[in-house]
């Protein structure tokens, strides 16, 4: 029987640091580790009044995740200055999407944050010419057979990922926000007409405030892992809050955009999600009537990971949401090619290739 | 705190499993879990002297050693290391679990404990004064740690040397793990000193762990001033030398092996020049370990 979450009671603010006993507070901090959001939630340890009589192994792991935080986020500075420069002078327009944007920006959201991607966009005529500048300044993508090169070139959103040769940094290219093939229509293409420079950059674009989190939703809601499901969820609360701070017009203009670019459903499933998660306040009409199955299976994902407090159900919900994602990602033809390749792979000798 | 020892195996077999055994190892409390019998009594063995609780408490880092899957714990034995549920390496043979436990421990901390610098070195003391052995694996230094150590010099690291904020050295005395040769040479110098369990065909060959003398662990919570930086290299009939490094370059090489030093920027910096700049050091050149064990004792004599 799973124990009760002191991480969720923690982030809906239904305990408070001071409320939990030195072994919670441990479960907690082992909790966040477990779902990477260890550096947000050091930092609104570290914030609580409670903060100066945590028992010491939780203010050590806590000081810990701050500096490697903050290690973090100098490393994207430098990456993005790296990224600068290697195209400078050849391609301008590129949009920065997800965390790197976030740092980039100066959100809340990217406070604590660790990810793994810089994630960069450039129309599709420019893909070959931006992906060339790449390479020249390092990046590469590496051997791969040659069943995901066609794969990622013919019909993802995205080249594949590259990798820096000496840094080990990789930047996902993208040209649409979303998969071409995917069965659930997000126009992609109004999203991206609508991205504005960012201040003081000759190279950096954004999306409008609602289509950061509008992407930040679809992202979510078409994973294949939940993995850093929390996280995710995470990020579109602090964005929401944020953008809600700076206009309070902001939750109409967020639900008529959800509207016309196709994710008003998703994205009140997902707020739903996020305001019994963080206490996130949603303007009541952007909830929706009832929980529909992808919610239950959703919210059973995007939660606590730690074996000691997950829920029963977790494991079924992440292969179920797995195989919706593949349903909705690949058409039929694709699908049945996808899975006959997948299982000669499995059952064909290892590849004895050296790394 | 009660040592590990004072619990009876059952008692201490029983938290394991349950998950409530808490062993205080240097600055860290770890909670640890096991359902496999043989790593309970490799534990005894090699951290018998290591502060314990049997009823839970608050921890820095929650591992498991216990086996991949329902099926592994009964058919073709695995052991799969765990931190806060997540399994960074593949299972190993159920046989090598305790050192599949150091080498766990070693990555956890030099992954998460960023409030420290992170070296990939020794630490041994002797007369107040904190000497750094640092050179890469297979140059002999875990053979010189164990031969230090078991001379009655204090041992706060093999492997992973802590620096904290105050420019210290922290203890986090861990069984020193020898491989190959150095067992036999080890043995044939102490034969009275008692290594754990043998751990064969691992990746790295035979592995064998020398417990941290019960000295150094019961000093486990008292760090060391730096006095020495040595880059200890051991080569066949070498005649003992020793040679002065300039504190830069030095740093260049305590930098090239640290697990941490990009993480920790200007602060990184400044605690790798503060050591350099505290501590005198030496190039060692050896093939005798008891030629090496003598200058070192001279050199810390020298320091005062």
């Amino acid at each position: 029987m799973a124990k009760s979450s002191p991480l969720l009671a923690f982030l809906a603010g239904s305990r408070r640091a001071d409320d939990f006993d030195p072994e919670d507070l441990s479960l907690l901090v082992a909790e966040a580790r477990t779902a990477g959001i260890l550096g947000r939630v050091a930092g609104r340890l570290l914030a609580t009044p409670a903060a100066p009589s945590l028992p010491a192994p939780i203010a050590r792991q806590c000081a810990a995740a701050r500096v490697q935080a903050e290690g973090f986020r100098r490393d994207v500075w430098r990456e993005l200055r790296h990224v600068e420069q290697a195209l400078a002078g050849g391609i301008d327009r590129v949009v920065l999407l997800k965390g790197a944007s976030y740092v980039l920006l100066g959100l809340p959201a990217a406070d604590g944050r660790i990810f793994s991607d810089i994630d960069l966009l450039v129309d599709r005529a420019r893909i070959d010419a931006t992906e060339a500048a790449l390479m020249l300044g390092g990046w590469s993508t590496g051997k791969l057979d040659a069943y995901d090169q066609r794969y990622y070139r013919q019909w993802s959103h995205e080249i594949p990922p590259l990798t820096h040769l000496r840094r080990g940094t990789t930047i996902d290219l993208h040209h649409s926000l979303i998969m071409p093939t995917c069965r659930v229509k997000v126009d992609s293409a109004r999203m991206l007409a609508a991205a504005v420079p960012v201040e003081g950059s000759d190279l950096w674009w954004r999306l409008a405030d609602e289509d950061m989190i509008l992407h930040a939703t679809s992202h979510l809601v078409l994973n294949s892992e939940f993995d850093r499901g929390l996280r995710d969820l995470w990020d579109i609360d602090l964005l929401y809050r944020h953008f809600l701070a700076q206009a309070s017009d902001f939750p109409e203009r967020l639900q008529a955009r959800a509207r016309e670019v196709g994710l008003e459903a998703l994205l009140a499933q997902t707020l739903a999600l996020a305001a019994r998660t963080f206490a996130t306040p949603v303007a009541a009409a952007l909830l929706p009537q009832g929980a529909d199955a992808f919610s239950r299976l959703l919210s059973l994902a995007a939660s606590t990971r730690h074996p000691d407090t997950r829920a029963p159900g977790q494991p079924l919900a992440d292969f179920m949401l797995m195989l919706r994602e593949l349903w909705l990602r690949l058409p039929w033809r694709l699908l049945l090619v996808h899975l006959a390749h997948k299982s000669a792979k499995t059952f064909a000798p290892p590849d004895k290739t050296p790394v | 705190m009660l040592s590990l020892e004072t619990f009876a195996a059952g008692e201490s077999e029983r938290a394991l499993r349950r998950g409530d055994l808490r062993l205080a190892i240097g600055p860290f409390a770890i909670k640890l879990k096991s359902l496999i019998p043989e790593f309970s009594s490799a534990l005894r063995q090699l951290y018998g002297a290591y502060p314990a609780s049997v009823s839970g408490g608050a921890y820095d880092y929650d591992v498991e050693i216990s086996p991949s899957s329902a099926a592994r714990r009964w058919l073709r034995r695995d052991a799969l290391f765990r931190l806060s549920g997540t399994a960074p390496f593949l299972p190993m043979d159920v046989g090598h679990a305790h050192a599949l436990f150091e080498w766990g421990l070693n990555w956890t901390i030099g992954s998460y404990a960023h409030d420290f610098l992170i070296l990939h070195s020794a630490v041994v003391e002797r007369k107040g004064c904190g000497v750094l052995l640092a050179a890469a694996s297979g140059s002999g230094k875990s053979t010189l740690a164990a031969e230090l150590a078991l001379h009655d010099w204090r041992l706060l690291t093999d492997e992973i040397a802590l620096i904290g904020e105050d420019r210290q050295f922290v203890s986090c005395a861990k069984p020193v793990s020898l491989k190959n040769q150095s067992i036999d040479v080890i043995r044939a110098r102490h034969p009275d000193a008692l290594l754990g369990p043998l751990a064969r065909d691992t990746h790295k060959g035979l592995i064998a762990h020398l417990p941290a003398p019960r000295a150094s662990v019961e000093r486990d919570r008292e760090p060391a001033r730096p006095g020495l930086i040595i880059f200890p290299k051991w080569s066949e009939a070498a005649a003992t030398s020793i040679t002065p490094v300039g504190s830069g370059q030095a740093a260049l090489r305590l930098i090239d092996q640290s697990f941490n030093y990009p993480i920790l920027g200007r602060q990184g910096f400044e605690r790798i020049a503060d050591l350099v700049d505290a501590a005198e050091a030496w190039d060692l050149e050896y093939s005798s370990l008891d030629e090496a064990r003598a200058t070192l004792e001279t050199l810390v004599d020298e320091i005062g």
